[in-house]
């Protein structure tokens, strides 16, 4: 709902959330103001129970402002998502490079080994 | 002992830099949605202090600011971008090449030492597996280098328009101290945190100490001071991300250049931007 006549919600919700919230804002500064001027108990408890329903006015319009932007943070993590799938392949293949010499290495110290047994085996 | 050469390219010293930089906005970014978090708590219970007598506590009434749907949607989102950032510093760093030439000096220790004799007998000298490690390790960082010249540039250059989504819609969360997001969120959490206080010293004033009014008194430009360092912390956060989606525009626009002096002054203004606020983030109180 808008508090400024020239906005229609319809229209352009963007422009009429702003417009509601720019109203509940002033009001908020203006409760404020009010508040530090205020003589009596009587007098700061009303304001502070006024001030306190804006605030919580204000939080759920920014509650709503970032719901808004909630579908595209999701698509956004998405698009993430892909290019760390495809970080974590590259970094498969690199590590896949030094992978294989250390598989030679084994390969290596396998026959030696295999080689060591037989002889003892069968005094080759 | 073998002989290893080095050959990292530009574009992967460029992605390790910015990593770290991109890695320390991602934290900034997160910690800013905890401070408006945890003050938005603080003046939950600054509320409920000073309405106890009349309303007592209802349990359910403490909430968080942000939905857990939306927020959920914003930790993935942040932890995408640490992983995208860890992952681009793996890939690009040295990590790859040091475990090549451990593998290959290993290689290398293996064919030097053979245990049986039948086996020595025909193992080739010293100084030949020495030149066989080093031309292996040579080929190694070549393929190293060549797979990752030909698939970072095309990574980066996919990610750049999501990037700079990301950063635009975070950004626009952080928002305007008297418009939207985290910044007028803060700004009217103080707001309450002030005015509760000032409620609660002048209901409690008559059976307080002048010590302890003063105490309480001490309290309203201390908060008056969080909300001014708190919004400047979350103004410094928005430049961050417009520096990093720039910084990382920039890497992948110039993957294919020797020298970028434009990364460079982009990139030192994101690590500037990243060494302020995480002392800041720090030193700021939590609930």
């Amino acid at each position: 709902m808008s508090d400024d006549p020239n906005v229609d919600p319809q229209a352009d919700p963007k422009a009429a959330w702003q417009a509601a919230h720019d109203a509940l804002q002033a009001l908020s500064d203006d409760l404020k103001d009010a508040y530090d001027q205020a003589k009596t108990q009587e007098q700061r408890d009303i304001l502070d129970d006024i001030a306190t329903a804006v605030d919580d006015a204000l939080t759920t319009l920014n509650q709503e402002d970032m719901a808004s932007r909630t579908v595209d943070i999701q698509a956004a993590a998405s698009d993430l998502k892909d290019a760390v799938d495809k970080l974590t392949k590259l970094k498969g293949q690199l590590d896949a490079i030094a992978g294989a010499f250390a598989k030679a290495a084994q390969v290596i110290g396998s026959i030696d080994k295999a080689v060591s047994t037989l002889s003892s085996f069968i005094k080759i | 002992m073998f002989v290893v050469g080095c050959s990292v390219s530009p574009l992967t010293k460029r992605a390790v830099t910015f990593s770290t930089a991109a890695t320390a906005a991602a934290t900034d970014t997160a910690n800013a949605y905890q401070m408006v978090e945890d003050t938005y708590y603080q003046a939950q219970v600054a509320s409920l202090v000073v309405s106890f007598d009349e309303n007592g506590f209802d349990p359910n009434s403490i909430k968080a600011f942000m939905p857990e749907k939306d927020m959920e949607a914003r930790t993935e989102v942040i932890e995408g971008l640490h992983e995208y950032a860890e992952l681009l510093a793996e890939v690009s760093g040295d990590a790859p090449v040091t475990a090549l030439n451990t593998q290959t000096q290993a290689l290398g220790t293996a064919l030097q030492n053979f245990s049986t004799d039948n086996l020595k007998s025909w193992a080739p000298p010293a100084a030949d597996v020495n030149l066989a490690v080093t031309a292996l390790n040579g080929l190694g960082r070549i393929l190293i280098e060549r797979k990752r010249s030909r698939a970072l540039p095309g990574i980066l250059d996919q990610m750049k328009k999501p990037i700079e989504d990301i950063c635009a819609l975070l950004q626009e969360d952080i928002g305007d101290p008297r418009k939207s997001g985290l910044r007028n969120q803060l700004k009217n959490s103080y707001a309450e945190l002030i005015r509760k206080q000032q409620q609660y010293i002048h209901k409690n004033e008559a059976s307080m100490s002048a010590a302890d009014k003063r105490a309480e008194i001490e309290k309203l430009p201390k908060l008056a001071a969080s909300q001014a360092q708190g919004d400047r912390v979350l103004a410094k956060t928005q430049r961050e991300l417009a520096d990093m989606a720039k910084a990382h525009t920039a890497l992948a626009e110039t993957a294919h250049q020797k020298e970028s002096p434009t990364f460079r002054v982009l990139v030192a203004q994101l690590a500037r931007d990243g060494e302020q606020l995480n002392d800041v983030y720090r030193s700021l109180p939590t609930k």
